[in-house]
């Protein structure tokens, strides 16, 4: 059963949602999953995408909720003229998060909850990252293609945007080079370069970062194989990394938190995850390790889009609720 | 000022999802036997009209008006899988939203408001069904076989990503189409029926009922006219449509500035509907 909610959140403010409540219970525990939007595509999210994903939870038993914060979607309150990217940095450091508290606080109102997950997409799971660390209301979190790096507010169109930046993980320099060398065997590119057809600057500039991270990576395993760690500790390495993240995922755990990363394989913000965030504190063998799981899905985007990511992206959040949360048998 | 979310069922007893803006009761009673039916665009750009659309219900029902904005089947948070959707059940929707203003809502008059795509099925909707007092259409789709093409490149450039190159091109991807497979556009499923439908509508060919009132708003920047919607007013010069060319940032593409107020958008659109209303009366 699909039902729209009101509530008012704590400044008075109606926010709008969708409760959704199963039809049948599989589990002995209730369990209700919040989900926040990501950035400005309304409770919905892109191509329906939270919609669909609250159906498919709620037909596996579980309780679904997703709203809109304030100034967004349906719900009350206004919404300042702001660039895009400025708002991103604004969820990056917790702007839905009084929200997703609040929304939290209704949803147990309205079903008597045992237990209360929090899912997210990008902004989103950022934004339940920081609610979590704030509002202490999450037995686990569902972080799906998180970014760990703060969005650049000095770039303002695509042109901008400087590709080598991003540059930070092996598999990323990887997907760099690898094109670059099959592309060698193609006639078609030695006559584009033969005619001055290829931008050399540009091609040497990412090259090269691609080729420099691909080095010092490979000298980071020797270093970590000789050097065993087991905490979190290490020092972020890039200028904009969100220490919000960190700070918020270290009280999670440490309060016995369960928390579920998901990736796409295409998708650049994994490898920024795994070379700004997983390699520097969560490297294998680290004691955390039961508390978290890290999935990426093959062929998927930042978005999930398709149905085979999607259908892959569903199970593998299914799966971890059941052994997880519910542990029972899939 | 009230809003009520709520599910109605179509006529195939499908679960569409609305939200019903209440006008407040001190405001003009002429204006208060007058509902607004919202149509909302297709693919990514329902979501960056969104709130725009909502906007501009609150508005109008600060002014006085019933508004109700609604989500196709297949769409938004109605029953149903976008594959699932066409132009013709998209028709059926409005029709289905129009009815349940005319008998639910005490007016007298319902008009007709849609964006992009939104738009473009309002003008066909007031065409054959002869139910509303007048269409408003904000920037609507003219030639919706380009529109539909350009779409497709977001699966090509998704090829791009997976495979370094373009394995499936269009004409392919059309035929997979034809063979009852769904062609994945940013994650929207395209069906051969919504994209059939689709290319077959080009209003500039289309004459549109002549007594139909109609508001066409171009949302541009641009003092050059689109030549498709050039065609379309020059076919329908003898009908009672007005044109109006407001400039704006185009809110349905994705901005790098959010929410555009549109404050002369919507004081266009309303004044126009109360003008309507008065000329009735």
């Amino acid at each position: 059963m699909e039902k729209p909610v009101k509530f008012l959140n704590r400044k008075g403010q109606t926010l709008f949602g969708m409760l959704y409540v199963p039809e049948n219970m599989h589990y002995a525990m209730t369990v209700g999953i919040l989900i926040s939007i990501d950035s400005i595509k309304s409770r919905i999210g892109a191509y329906r995408f939270n919609t669909l994903l609250a159906r498919y939870l709620c037909q596996n038993g579980f309780y679904v909720m997703t709203f809109d914060p304030t100034g967004t979607g349906d719900s009350e309150g206004d919404f300042e003229d702001k660039y895009l990217n400025q708002h991103f940095v604004d969820i990056q450091k917790g702007r839905y998060c009084d929200d997703i508290i609040d929304a939290v606080h209704f949803f147990k109102t309205e079903i008597e909850l045992d237990k209360v997950v929090l899912l997210g997409l990008c902004g989103g799971a950022v934004s339940v990252l920081l609610s979590a660390y704030k509002g202490d209301i999450a037995d686990a979190l569902i972080l799906l293609a998180m970014p760990v790096l703060l969005e650049d507010v000095k770039v303002k169109t695509p042109e901008e945007i400087d590709e080598t930046e991003l540059i930070t993980s092996k598999e990323q320099a990887v997907m760099v080079l690898l094109p670059q060398i099959k592309n060698l065997f193609y006639l078609d590119t030695w006559n584009k370069i033969l005619t001055s057809k290829i931008e050399w600057k540009h091609k040497i500039k990412t090259n090269s970062k691609a080729l420099y991270v691909l080095l010092s990576k490979q000298f980071e395993v020797l270093k970590n194989k000789i050097f065993n760690q087991s905490e979190i500790k290490g020092k972020p390495k890039h200028p904009r990394f969100n220490y919000l993240v960190l700070e918020s995922f270290k009280k999670v755990i440490s309060k016995g938190g369960k928390v579920l990363f998901v990736f796409g394989e295409l998708d650049f913000v994994t490898w920024l995850f795994k070379s700004e965030f997983q390699e520097i504190f969560l490297p294998s063998g680290n004691k955390l390790e039961c508390f978290y799981e890290i999935h990426v899905i093959k062929n998927a985007n930042h978005i999930f889009a398709g149905k085979v990511v999607q259908n892959d992206l569903q199970k593998t959040i299914v799966s971890w609720l059941n052994r997880v949360i519910v542990a029972t048998e899939v | 000022m009230k809003e009520i979310p709520f599910f109605f069922n179509n006529k195939d007893n499908q679960r569409l999802f609305a939200i019903l803006h209440q006008p407040n009761t001190n405001t003009d009673r002429e204006h208060r036997r007058a509902a607004i039916v919202c149509c909302y665009p297709i693919f990514e750009e329902r979501l960056n009209v969104h709130r725009i659309m909502v906007n501009f219900a609150r508005y109008a029902a600060t002014q006085g008006f019933h508004v109700l904005r609604f989500d196709y089947f297949g769409d938004g948070e109605s029953e149903g899988l976008f594959e699932q959707s066409s132009v013709t059940t998209r028709l059926m929707d409005i029709d289905a939203a129009v009815e349940l203003a005319r008998t639910n809502f005490n007016v007298s008059s319902i008009f007709l408001l849609g964006a992009r795509f939104g738009g473009t099925l309002c003008l066909l909707y007031s065409n054959e069904y002869q139910k509303i007092a007048g269409t408003i259409a904000w920037a609507p789709l003219i030639e919706v076989e380009s529109y539909l093409l350009k779409v497709l490149r977001a699966n090509l450039a998704m090829q791009v990503a997976v495979h370094g190159k373009v394995i499936h091109d269009r004409p392919f991807l059309i035929r997979k189409m034809e063979k009852g497979e769904t062609v994945n556009v940013n994650g929207y499923e395209l069906s051969l029926s919504l994209f059939q439908e689709g290319r077959a509508i080009d209003l500039s060919r289309t004459k549109l009922d002549q007594t139909r009132p109609s508001l066409i708003v171009d949302i541009t920047a641009s003092k050059v006219m689109d030549k498709g919607l050039e065609k379309f007013l020059a076919l329908n010069h003898e009908a009672k449509m007005h044109y109006v060319q407001i400039k704006e940032r185009k809110f349905w593409t994705a901005l790098k500035k959010v929410y555009p107020s549109c404050k002369n958008l919507f004081a266009t659109s309303l004044e126009w509907i109360k003008c309507e209303l008065e000329s009735v009366n």
